[in-house]
């Protein structure tokens, strides 16, 4: 109690004072001229939101402007963060494969060494509330970016040396300036690829088109509404709702054993983080918006193929204590029964998730090969 | 109540400055008494059991646990901690809160930046003495402060406040996936002394919020606190004390995935390691 009361009262200091100046300022206007009116601040970002996705959750802390966000487009395109002058996010981050990359696993980082886990998308992060990398493990895009700065095996950086890098550039120190009142520092470089990332909105595909505008040119044939039932029916458990996913971490039945410990228990999913053994082997449910361009898939892309995904919900999932309830039939039998020509539907269907305009957007390109 | 007092007295302060400026007459305002923030400082004083604590010093334990009695020897190369939100206890049971404050205590050799990848390095420091300002004056009867990180700052790297800072090996590095900060990190080799001896590094680390917690550290007397006083408050750190653990030969890396041992070794810092020993205040 007291404690908060004393907080209250050093955040009243300032505003006491604020007021005063006021009072002053009005009280006397000869002797004291009205301040400056303050600079307005920096120009916002507005988020387009579709207007059938959720709301998101502002982030408080660091928010949207144009210029953070025109600055960190630069950056995820930037190979001065990496140790060698070469590796960039986009490096792993693909725009055209929804900013995946394409390998299960990649080998392109700073050291050339196999990194642990498969590249995940980069999409509709302005959503992801329950936290970042396939465990959830980082709590919000701030504080990830550090991760694969400074990762051995991604971009190997030293922040020190980032920020020296990046104030004697040519073009950085005004773009820094512009975005931020502090100028060039770690912290800002890694608020600033944060809000880039969080207007990267997917929702623009047929489906979503259809969606919004029921007929016409973007109407879903038969097989894709039916393939649309089916995945809200068999997926939608765990690939709910506009997005597709219900950001939350679930067993999807690909393995039933969690002995290995190895690379700081990196196979035990969800576990790591919450030592919940109900969370042995769970994982963040990727969306399955743009699942067609981003194969192949799984934390670590064990799968090549779509084909290969549905006959493992179909016939592969294994039986463990800790595989989601969800993955079970009736009578207790594990596996989410689909017949041939239902997975053709749901592939036809997942197709039209497809966000064309999003994996070209040239908001969201390479700033240094695109013209704005 | 007296908290209540110093609160008051600075709002009605700045209303007498306001009713003044506002009615504009040229008076002179004088404060009758002012009431002026002080500083103390707090010193985390390592030491080995009865010894003081050296960096890269040989120090004797001797192990008893259920599988016998062994002779360990102990050599670090690295003891750096967070400390933070510092309170001061008034007689009432009130406390202070001094904003901002978090500050890291270190005794370290050189760091090799990025496993040396770099050629940079941290340099070896240390700092165990902790300048704590603008505390509303007063006396007070004991500190609060936390070892580690709370969520808000230990879930975002990018707040700034105090000392914190993701650049100087006390965040990610080995926590990458939970980028956050590394609570506390405590290094260097042990020895089993037997009649081959064998030698192993230990990295004894911890981190994540639900190891954040907090110490209360309670004064002999009250201390006086304000800008005509000078005070300081000496902690024990007793290092022998960190390194209490019933196997500690077998767990040479204490971290994340560790959860237990990371709940003794927080345990060890507050309720063993860090205790009084003396604080004291005198007129400037
Ligand atoms: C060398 C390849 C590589 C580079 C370079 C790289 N990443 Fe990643 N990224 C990954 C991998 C692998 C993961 C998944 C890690 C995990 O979950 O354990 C990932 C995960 C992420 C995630 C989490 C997404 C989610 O939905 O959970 C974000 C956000 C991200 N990266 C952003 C970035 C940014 C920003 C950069 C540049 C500063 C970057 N990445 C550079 C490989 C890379
Ligand atoms: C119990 C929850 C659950 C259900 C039901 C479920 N999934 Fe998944 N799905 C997940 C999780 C969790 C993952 C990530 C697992 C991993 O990475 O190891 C995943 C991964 C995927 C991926 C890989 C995406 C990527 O980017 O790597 C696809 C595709 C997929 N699911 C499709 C489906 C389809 C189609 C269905 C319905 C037939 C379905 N899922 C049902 C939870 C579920």
């Amino acid at each position: 109690m007291a404690e908060k009361r004393n907080r209250k009262q050093a955040w009243m200091y300032p505003i006491v004072g604020a007021l005063l100046a006021m009072l002053v300022a009005q009280g006397c206007r000869k002797e004291t001229p009205m301040p400056e009116p303050e600079p307005s601040g920096p120009e916002p970002y507005t988020l387009a939101i579709p207007s059938h996705f959720p709301p998101s959750e502002p982030a408080a802390d660091n928010p949207l402007t144009v210029r953070g966000v025109e600055l960190g487009r630069k950056l995820f395109y930037e190979g001065l963060l990496s140790a060698n002058g070469n590796v960039s996010c986009a490096t792993c981050h693909r725009q055209e494969l929804a900013f995946s990359d394409g390998v299960a696993i990649a080998t392109h980082g700073v050291s050339g060494r196999p990194l642990e886990r498969h590249v995940p998308v980069l999409f509709n992060l302005a959503w992801a509330s329950s936290g970042l990398f396939w465990d959830g493990g980082s709590k919000n895009l701030e504080s990830q970016a550090f991760g694969p700065l400074t990762h051995a095996d991604e971009m190997g950086m030293d922040l020190g040396l980032l920020e020296t890098r990046l104030r004697e550039s040519a073009d950085y120190p005004k773009l820094f300036s512009d975005a931020f009142s502090d100028g060039i520092t770690a912290a800002n470089v890694a608020k600033a690829l944060a809000q880039f990332q969080r207007t990267l909105v997917s929702g623009n595909s047929r489906y979503d088109r259809y969606t919004l505008d029921g007929a016409g040119p973007s109407a879903l044939n038969e097989t894709e509404l039916h393939g649309l039932s089916l995945v809200r029916q068999k997926c939608g458990g765990c690939h709910s709702g506009e997005l597709f996913t219900d950001n939350s971490f679930h067993n999807n039945g690909i393995d039933d054993d969690f002995s290995d410990d190895s690379h700081e228990w990196i196979h035990r999913g969800r576990y790591r983080i919450t030592f919940d053994p109900m969370d042995l082997g769970a994982f963040k449910t990727p969306s399955l918006r743009n699942v067609m361009v981003s194969a192949p898939y799984m934390h670590d892309g064990r799968f090549a193929t779509i084909e290969g995904v549905l006959d493992h919900y179909a016939s592969g999932i294994k039986d463990s204590e800790v595989t989601d309830r969800l993955l079970y039939q009736r009578d207790g039998k594990p596996g989410i029964p689909m017949s041939g020509d239902e997975k053709e539907a749901i592939v036809a269907f997942l197709h039209t998730l497809t966000d064309e305009a999003f994996l070209g957007d040239r908001d969201f390109a390479n700033p240094n090969n695109t013209k704005k | 109540m007296k908290t209540n007092m110093i609160g008051n007295s600075g709002i009605y302060t700045m209303a007498a400055v306001a009713l003044i400026a506002v009615s504009c007459e040229k008076t002179e305002y004088v404060e009758t008494e002012p009431v002026l923030e002080g500083e103390t400082i707090i010193v985390f004083d390592a030491r080995y059991g009865d010894s003081d604590f050296e960096l890269n010093k040989a120090y004797d334990y001797k192990l008893i646990n259920p599988d016998g009695e062994f002779n360990l020897q102990y050599k670090f190369t690295r003891l750096r901690y967070w400390v933070s939100n510092v309170k001061f206890i008034k007689s009432d049971g009130s406390e202070v809160a001094v904003p901002d404050s978090y500050y890291l205590v270190e005794e370290n050799n050189e760091i090799p930046v990025q496993d040396g990848t770099h050629g940079k390095v941290y340099p070896a420091n240390k700092r165990e003495e902790v300048a704590v300002k603008g505390i509303p004056a007063g006396d007070y009867t004991g500190v609060k402060f936390s070892i580690g990180v709370e969520p808000k700052y230990n879930d975002n790297l990018t707040l700034r406040t105090g000392e914190l800072t993701p650049l100087n090996g006390m965040a990610s590095d080995s926590w990458m996936w939970f980028t956050s900060y590394i609570f506390t990190s405590l290094s260097g080799e042990m020895t089993w002394v037997k009649e081959t001896p064998e030698s192993k590094t230990f990295f004894w680390e911890t981190g994540s919020n639900e190891q954040y917690s907090e110490k209360t550290i309670t004064f002999e007397s009250p201390i006086t606190i304000n800008s005509q006083a000078v005070s300081n408050v000496e902690l024990d750190v007793d290092v022998q004390q960190l390194i209490d653990f019933e196997y500690p030969w077998n767990n040479s890396a204490i971290g994340a995935t560790t959860p237990e041992l990371m709940d003794e070794l927080t345990a060890n810092y507050l309720e063993k390691a860090i205790g009084l020993r003396t604080a004291s205040s005198t007129a400037k």
